[in-house]
């Protein structure tokens, strides 16, 4: 039977602080023997170690540090479900951002030694489910939603100071979703949406009709717009979610087609800073093979290859980033989460609860590893 | 066709027992009833209801009009909302397209568009927005049953009353936006006949059918329906609710069609559909052999959804907060998020119809 009274809370939207004690809470007894688990593990120098949102069947919502051979070296529960982990890899310390609308982002130590922190959007703004570190890792931009006036905000906090919020500038849009920060460490590259949501009716998106989504490449030192990238208006209803940046610069994103899957465009296209969007080649699985949705955006560690992931369609399909061609699919079913696991591999999780190394796009074997009870989340990020 | 025609007749046979106890049925089972006996009558009956609404609303603005042909233009609205509350959760098909949701129900509306865009419009006073079809250019806002309600449902002015030439607009555009909405009723409707229509594409699928390549696929999609049904009682009306009256000092919700005072009719209509969708997939026959206590707790749910729907008017209308308000609110709550994780983890799962956690509410 459900465990939880029916009697017992009210909205999530207003049980932030609740949540942010609940959070502690919960935190604290596991937290020692985890970190020894990890230890144990040899976590501290695995270089296949990867970190998820994950909902656990029985045990509620939980960040999840997994190895790619199956084991679980870290769970951390929570009280609502999370979206992303952005990592920070000069300190070595992740943040698990709620999914939107968020109240909360927890930061954690990857090794186990730092005391976790909850830190919370101010109290007219929620998190959209992403955050970047700077490259040093003393801030994180987090894409936010400005409640009152439904335009996209881009948070910055100091982790240096107990992650208090020391300003915001516009990611001059309406729905930031990802973030992402490119390599120059300057430019901050916001994938808005084109659609907000009111906290007060939960998830349900306002004014589709409306949507004019973008990708901003705005400069993080001055909050100053740099360029900014549309889409026309036949398919103004692709909604500009997930990004990832190649070798050559150029940023990647997949999309989510609001209208009817059968008149969906393809989903998955770049851009740079001084060119415009171009979707993909066609001639791989279209956007309406793809079910419309693109989950999650990957490129492989020697930036020629993009994973493309799409839940609906139970499928990955790779692209090779110079020619902008699909050049292989892979099938699992419910795959959403991707990291790259290689020079030419990805690894990939599912809502149930597999996760499967996959060679390459020539056809190497593939390590496919099931995590019982785990219904893996959006992402999957490699520490 | 005798091969069809036996397989029909076999699958009659699993649908239904001599002693009437339902039966589970098969995937295609489940989608061709969903389809013939859920979906396709209530487009039937909601083109019924919109052309009503388009041949009561000129009434309201003849010039020796009675009030109570105004009554008559709010009851044909009020009996349009209820029809279309089953369908707002079919969000797949002819719905889907051309924006055709929102231009029937826009909502949510947090910055009040609907109204706004309409003031302008109507201060604006374009005769040529009143010629048919020409509202399908201007914001889907505009279009549906949140602007007409504005109309409607004026106590400072109410439709028909006064003969100046705002007045006059003010009726012209509650007949376009009335046609508007049949001719989106119609679209949806035709939307789904024919050889091409959605009704065969969903009932075929094939490696050929590019929405629908195996019978689980469309499966999934009936069953997701009900889901997004649950998932928009939840954020819709017991969220806000929720949030609205945990407010220190508690506050009032916006929820959809208050000015109409047609929420509780959007409501239990809503209930009311998916309890009828969720009884024609048979998923109640799923409740697997080591869970029998699932029966008595859904039937409990499906009881108590039927009751606070049906209290949520009364409670809303009286002291906030109160102790009734909160508990059909919280009750409310309850028994949706409950129905749907059963129906989500064991019932459609049970039945082979196995719903992603991220397939069926990523982000």
């Amino acid at each position: 039977m459900p465990a939880s009274s029916w009697a017992s809370t009210s909205s999530m939207a207003i049980d932030r602080r609740r949540f942010v004690a609940c959070a502690l809470i919960a935190l604290t007894a596991p937290r020692a023997v985890l970190a020894a688990e990890a230890r144990a593990a040899g976590h501290e120098s695995a270089d296949v170690v990867y970190a998820a949102a994950a909902r656990r069947v029985g045990h509620g919502y939980a960040v999840l540090l997994v190895s790619g051979d199956g084991r679980i070296l870290r769970e951390i529960p929570l009280t609502a479900r999370a979206h992303d982990i952005a990592i920070d890899r000069v300190r070595r310390r992740a943040v698990a951002c709620a999914r939107r609308p968020g109240y909360f982002a927890l930061c954690f130590g990857l090794d186990g030694h730092a005391e976790p922190e909850v830190f919370a959007p101010p109290q007219d703004r929620h998190f959209y489910g992403h955050g970047a570190f700077s490259p040093d890792g003393r801030l994180i931009y987090m894409t936010e939603h400005d409640v009152e006036t439904g335009e996209g905000v881009i948070g910055v906090y100091d982790t240096d100071k107990s992650f208090s919020r020391i300003g915001e500038f516009p990611s001059y849009g309406i729905g930031p979703h990802e973030a992402i920060l490119l390599s120059d460490g300057k430019t901050l590259v916001a994938a808005n949406g084109g659609f907000g949501s009111d906290p007060a009716t939960g998830r349900e998106s306002i004014d589709v009709a409306g949507m004019e989504p973008n990708m901003s490449f705005i400069d993080v030192e001055t909050g100053a717009l740099k360029a900014q990238h549309g889409l026309p208006t036949g398919i103004n209803l692709l909604s500009i979610r997930h990004l990832a940046a190649d070798a050559s610069g150029a940023v990647w994103f997949g999309g989510q087609w609001q209208g009817a899957v059968e008149d969906a465009p393809e989903l998955i296209g770049r851009a740079r800073i001084d060119r415009p969007i171009a979707l993909i080649e066609p001639g791989g699985p279209a956007g309406d093979a793809l079910r419309g949705y693109i989950g999650s955006v990957a490129v492989s560690a020697d930036g020629r290859l993009l994973a493309a992931s799409a839940p609906r369609a139970g499928c990955v399909v790779y692209a090779d980033t110079e020619t902008g061609r699909i050049v292989h699919e892979v099938a699992l079913k419910d795959a959403c989460g991707l990291a790259d696991s290689g020079p030419r591999a990805f690894a990939i999780s599912s809502g149930h609860g597999v996760v499967k190394v996959e060679g390459s796009a020539d056809g190497a074997a593939a390590l496919e590893t099931r995590f019982p009870s785990t219904e893996f989340d959006n992402h999957l990020r490699r520490v | 066709m005798a091969a069809a025609i036996a397989a029909v007749l076999i699958v009659g046979v699993m649908d239904a027992r001599a002693d009437g106890a339902p039966q589970p049925k098969t995937q295609a089972a489940i989608v061709r009833d969903a389809v013939d006996q859920f979906v396709l009558p209530r487009i039937d009956t909601f083109k019924m209801r919109t052309h009503e609404l388009a041949s009561a609303v000129p009434g309201a603005c003849k010039p020796d009009a009675q009030p109570a042909a105004l009554a008559a233009a709010q009851s044909a609205f009020v009996e349009t909302v209820r029809a279309w509350a089953p369908l707002d959760f079919v969000r797949f098909g002819p719905s889907a397209r051309n924006h055709r949701l929102e231009r029937v129900l826009f909502w949510p509306d947090p910055r009040a568009t609907a109204e706004r865009q309409l003031s302008a419009l109507l201060a604006a006073r374009k005769p040529e927005l009143l010629e048919p079809g020409a509202l399908a250019t201007q914001s889907v806002a505009v279009q549906g049953l949140t602007a007409l309600e504005v109309l409607l449902f004026s106590e400072k002015q109410p439709l028909g009353r006064g003969d100046d030439e705002a007045a006059r607009y003010r009726c012209g555009m509650a007949d376009a936006i009335a046609a508007a909405l049949d001719t989106v009723a119609g679209e949806i409707q035709s939307g789904w006949m024919g050889d091409d229509g959605y009704r065969a594409k969903i009932l075929n699928p094939g490696p050929d059918n590019r929405l629908y390549r195996d019978t689980s696929e469309s499966a999934r999609e009936i069953a997701k329906a009900l889901v997004v049904g649950f998932d928009l009682v939840r954020d819709r009306i017991a969220l806000p609710e929720l949030h609205a009256v945990s407010r220190d000092p508690p506050r009032r919700a916006r929820l959809p069609f208050e000015r109409s005072r047609a929420t509780g009719v959007f409501v239990v209509a809503t209930v009311d559909a998916l309890k009828d969708l969720y009884g024609i997939c048979a998923f109640a026959t799923r409740v697997g052999p080591d869970k029998t206590w699932m029966t008595n707790f859904l039937t409990a749910g499906w009881d108590g959804l039927a009751t606070e729907s049906r209290r949520l008017d009364e409670v809303r209308a009286g002291e906030i907060a109160s102790k009734d308000h909160l508990h059909v609110v919280r009750k409310l709550r309850f028994d949706i998020t409950s129905i749907r994780q059963i129906v989500v983890r064991e019932l459609a799962a049970n039945a082979g119809i196995i719903l992603g956690f991220n397939e069926l509410d990523g982000d």
